[in-house]
């Protein structure tokens, strides 16, 4: 407790040396609580900023914890070996867990549109020599999507056991269909997929 | 989207998980890109998530953090106006815009690296006052001659205008990894 108390002194009279208002310090979680009640007993005139970095790294813990036993290890242990995996799930091994946890976003996004988009408008995004690739069609007039919807209806993917299919509205479509002919070339647009759907409404 | 997460449990789920990672991404953008707003913005989310899986210290530290950071403005507004303007509460090493890191993570990996190693000050020379504010103040005028002779020597650290991660054989290699995932 002292030494934290001296080391707010000792900050707060190298300001004033310095000519600067007030210090900024950085702590991690059990200092910052401890600085941060000290702080206000005592009234020094500082900001105390919880570092951001470590808070990162329990978050990425808490998501962890929200997705164990739903698969997602079973699923990642196929790119990266099992004790990786649960240290990326506490939030240990924190660029592998980023990494990790990006891709198993993207692949849930890349599930989500091809559900989404009417099947002719799917391009290969991702399965190459898959059996089950719908055939690219061009874009026709209105009529077009209604009738091969009908056609393709059943080589839609399956979402959780079953066939969905949202009716969007043309322009919508349109915009998605440009915006998923641009992620063939640049895979990389996918992590922004979500403003995108806010953007159309979905 | 709400009719997605109506179904199934698992779909509700996976749905949460998106949104949550959602939040993380935004977290790491405001630091990125140095948008204080942003940032106290993905705190706030955070602490609901933090309350939910155990992390109570957490939950507890960052509502206090947060409540602290609102009142800046009134309490501390040359603070507020540096980091909301400015973007000061980063450390950028390096002058792209995709670069600002946390201060926590430059303290522990820049300074106490330097610090504790040989040479440095709790080895060696000491941590007197005099020291300190030799070392302080002369630390960028070592940068510069660090890496003169890192050039003179021939072992300088190439990094190309373009992130890391955006190089093809690593886009290459995840979207492999991202093939294999989606089988799964």
């Amino acid at each position: 407790m002292s030494c934290i108390y001296s080391t707010l002194l000792f900050v707060i009279d190298q300001s004033k040396q310095l000519r600067m208002e007030v210090p900024v310090l950085t702590f991690d979680q059990p200092l910052w609580h401890k600085a941060t009640e000290i702080a206000n007993a005592m009234s020094l005139s500082i900001v105390l900023i919880l570092g951001g970095f470590h808070l990162m790294m329990s978050y990425v813990g808490s998501l962890g914890f929200v997705i164990k036993g739903s698969g997602l290890q079973e699923a990642l242990e196929t790119i990266y070996g099992s004790n990786t995996v649960e240290h990326m799930f506490t939030g240990k091994a924190i660029a592998r867990a980023l990494c990790g946890h990006f891709l198993t976003e993207s692949a849930l996004q890349t599930k989500l549109l091809r559900s989404l988009l009417p099947a002719h408008l799917m391009p290969c995004i991702n399965e190459s020599n898959d059996a089950e690739d719908v055939p690219k069609e061009k874009i026709g007039p209105n009529e077009k999507y209604v009738h091969q919807d009908r056609q393709h209806e059943n080589q839609r993917p399956m979402l959780d056991g079953k066939r969905y299919s949202f009716q969007l509205e043309n322009e919508q479509v349109e915009e998605l269909s440009t915006f998923v002919k641009s992620v063939e070339k640049e895979p990389a647009k996918l992590l922004i997929l979500p403003e995108i759907l806010a953007c159309s409404g979905t | 989207m709400n009719e997605l997460c109506n179904s199934s449990r698992t779909a509700k789920l996976s749905i949460q998980y998106l949104r949550y990672v959602e939040i993380l991404k935004l977290f790491i953008r405001a630091e990125r890109t140095r948008n204080w707003n942003l940032h106290l913005e993905a705190v706030n989310r955070m602490i609901s998530i933090f309350a939910a899986t155990e992390h109570i210290l957490y939950a507890k530290s960052a509502r206090l953090y947060l409540q602290n950071m609102l009142e800046l403005p009134t309490k501390y507004p040359w603070v507020y106006a540096n980091f909301s303007e400015h973007g000061y509460y980063t450390v950028r090493r390096s002058d792209r815009y995709w670069a600002g890191l946390w201060t926590d993570l430059i303290i522990e990996q820049v300074l106490m690296r330097s610090l504790k190693s040989r040479g440095g000050l709790t080895r060696g020379r000491g941590v007197t006052e005099s020291v300190r504010i030799l070392w302080t103040n002369s630390m960028y005028r070592c940068a510069s001659v660090h890496n003169a002779m890192s050039n003179l020597t021939g072992m300088q650290h190439k990094s190309s205008e373009q992130h890391v991660e955006l190089g093809s054989s690593r886009v290459k290699r995840d979207h492999k990894d991202l093939v294999t995932t989606s089988k799964t």
